[in-house]
């Protein structure tokens, strides 16, 4: 579960996230919906620990980012929105690198990688260097590398950005799958029907702040509108951003 | 954490490996620099012992005014020749060296007891008429005092009172050089810190600035390692890197100038030990350590590899200039200076080239302080990367 509580960060004179709280808990996918430049990237990098907030808390399975960074680091798997492969080592060496920085080794480690060349139909390209990887194949290396220590919570920033549509409609499913496993799921999207489609749980965010949050009927029933699309729109108050 | 650190190490050396520029980098400053100046300075020295040896044709006016003196040369490996008209034109122009010029009146002063003067003339300004003319000078100085002894002894005095300070120059040098050796020894030095400052450059800004370039820090970073294990981890890599390029460069170095037909070539006799060369190197592992630890620090605080590279230009340049001037303009070290960090290795490394014995009480200060100075670059770097702003690009968002 991870659990956002007024959160702010600024850069320089940018105040990038103004007092965001939200909880994102375990069994479900939670969507972090907004146009560019909302703030997603910056709660995402807060909740990682990349960067560190002004002020407020984020918890990992109640382990501040801050605090306790490397406890909540062990319990969260992130695929960042840059997906910063190592070119010149293969895609199996990228997953098995980040698997032992985690602490697994050997067989157990070996194991945990053919699962996931399994589930993100990565065979063809698990032994060639990334270099030279299309963009769908480089987020399946990347994906594969935030999933080799099993975390319980899982962050994806934009992870169909750049993708065909076989490779989203894939991407969905291994989304689906680690829900059903019991993960907790933040994403990031500024796509509304990826969102509407995916999502049980809805933070959106515009400004830096959180705009509103609930279910997708909650949303609907708090504007008044039938259709999720008009909800998001009455919601952040403009078009603008929104695909 | 000496098992994650060993992780890092692992990939970062597997990593580098695979890439060319940055072996082909290494390879450079291993394997051209050392051929470059044992190629240089063995035609240097060939062309100055060729020239000394050969048979030197030497332009004489009025050969016949001095018979005596002219068989005299010409027993001491001197062809004589006929002067051109202009002989000072000639000379001026470049067309010859030198040209010896002996006056009419030579034979009467001669006779006389007075001085028989006689001119060379020469072209100060040409490099390549110094060495013939001052074999010139030297053997009709010979020629002079020969006959000078021969008239005190008709004189019935003995010649050696005319000698009032005679000198004698003893070579103490601990291992039996020559002076063309002389000269190459001073270059290992230079061969060394190249190394030292070279080797690992391209890495150590690769895997600092070049990794936060290429967006692959931020994933790396979040995973459940102390972030100055990353650092200190690439550090290990880099410095293992750079130690085995500059021993390779000083191995190969040496171990060239031991091989007969290079001798053979340069006409510089030199061999020196094994034991020559692990000293060496183990002296400059302070200094390895020092320049990989600048490299990593201004990698990791400057915000692109561009601007890290002329960064750590400047630092590899202030790192190897000292060698390079105290090779050409050698200075009696004063104690203080082998303190400073590179200047005392070169002394300690030259000493040690030369056979003679080290101070170690030096060696321990100056080694000291120079892996202090790496150890405080180490630090302040393990602080940028626990800092958020290494992860923080030219534009945050």
């Amino acid at each position: 579960m991870i659990r956002v509580t007024n959160l702010h960060k600024s850069f320089g004179p940018v105040r990038a996230v103004q007092d965001i709280s939200f909880t994102a808990p375990d069994g479900l996918i939670t969507g972090l919906l907004g146009p560019n430049g909302a703030g997603k990237s910056t709660t995402m990098r807060l909740i990682a620990g990349a960067l560190e907030p002004d002020s407020g808390t984020a918890t990992i399975d109640g382990y501040d980012t801050r605090t306790q960074r490397l406890d909540a680091q062990q319990r969260l798997g992130v695929l960042t929105d840059s997906h910063g492969l190592y070119l010149r080592l293969t895609a199996r060496e990228n997953v098995r690198y980040f698997g032992r920085l985690h602490g697994l080794n050997g067989k157990e480690l070996e194991r945990r990688i053919d699962e996931l060349i399994e589930l993100l139909d990565m065979a063809e390209i698990a032994n060639r260097r990334t270099e030279g990887f299309s963009t769908g194949e480089q987020v399946k290396v990347a994906i594969a590398r935030a999933l080799v220590h099993q975390p319980q919570n899982v962050m994806l920033d934009e992870p169909t950005a750049g993708l065909d549509v076989m490779s989203t409609r894939a991407m969905r499913g291994v989304i689906r799958q680690l829900r059903d496993e019991g993960r907790c799921i933040l994403f990031s999207s500024h796509v509304m029907q990826e969102v509407a489609m995916l999502c049980e749980n809805i933070v959106i965010i515009a400004g830096g702040h959180v705009a509103a949050q609930g279910s997708p009927a909650e949303l609907r029933q708090r504007t008044g509108h039938e259709n999720l699309e008009d909800a998001f729109v009455d919601i952040i108050g403009t078009k603008e951003g929104l695909i | 954490m000496l098992r994650r650190m060993w992780i890092i190490i692992q990939k970062e050396i597997v990593d580098n490996m695979r890439d060319r520029r940055s072996v082909g980098n290494a390879l450079f400053a291993v394997l051209l620099n050392p051929l470059l100046y044992v190629v240089l300075f063995g035609f240097l020295n060939r062309t100055f012992s060729e020239q000394a040896e050969r048979a030197l044709a030497l332009p004489v006016v009025g050969a016949t005014n001095a018979p005596n003196l002219i068989q005299f040369l010409d027993q001491n490996n001197i062809d004589i020749v006929d002067a051109p008209e202009d002989a000072e034109a000639a000379v001026r122009r470049g067309d010859l060296d030198v040209v010896l010029v002996i006056p009419d009146d030579f034979g009467e002063q001669f006779r006389d007891g007075r001085p028989a003067q006689v001119q060379l003339l020469i072209d100060d300004s040409s490099q390549s008429s110094s060495v013939p003319s001052s074999r010139v000078q030297s053997l009709i100085n010979q020629y002079s005092s020969q006959i000078g002894n021969l008239r005190l002894l008709a004189r019935g005095i003995s010649p050696a009172i005319s000698v009032a300070v005679p000198v004698e120059r003893v070579n103490v040098a601990a291992r039996e050089t020559d002076s063309g050796a002389g000269v190459v020894l001073n270059l290992l030095p230079v061969v060394m810190m190249t190394a030292a400052f070279y080797g690992g450059f391209y890495l150590a800004v690769d895997t600092t600035a070049g990794e936060r370039e290429r967006k692959s820090l931020e994933p790396l970073l979040l995973n459940p390692v102390p972030r100055r294990e990353f650092l200190i981890g690439k550090f290990l890599a880099v410095f293992a890197f750079t130690l085995m390029a500059t021993f390779l460069a000083t191995a190969f170095f040496l171990v060239l100038l031991g091989v007969p037909q290079v001798q053979a070539f340069t006409n510089i006799r030199l061999s020196v030990g094994w034991d020559v060369i692990l000293t060496a190197v183990a002296l400059v592992i302070p200094v390895v350590f020092m320049a990989v630890a600048l490299h990593m620090l201004v990698g990791s605080f400057a915000r692109s590899v561009k601007e890290a590279s002329t960064y750590a230009s400047f630092i590899a340049i202030a790192g190897f200039m000292p060698s390079l001037f105290l090779s050409v303009l050698p200075i009696r070290p004063q104690p203080w200076m082998k303190l400073i960090p590179t200047v005392g290795q070169l002394y300690f490394i030259n000493d040690v080239a030369r056979g003679l014995p080290l101070d170690w009480i030096q060696v321990l200060l100056a080694s000291g302080i120079t892996l202090g100075i790496g150890i405080v670059a180490l630090a302040v770097a393990m602080r940028l990367y626990d800092q958020e702003r290494i992860l923080l690009g030219a534009t945050p968002a």
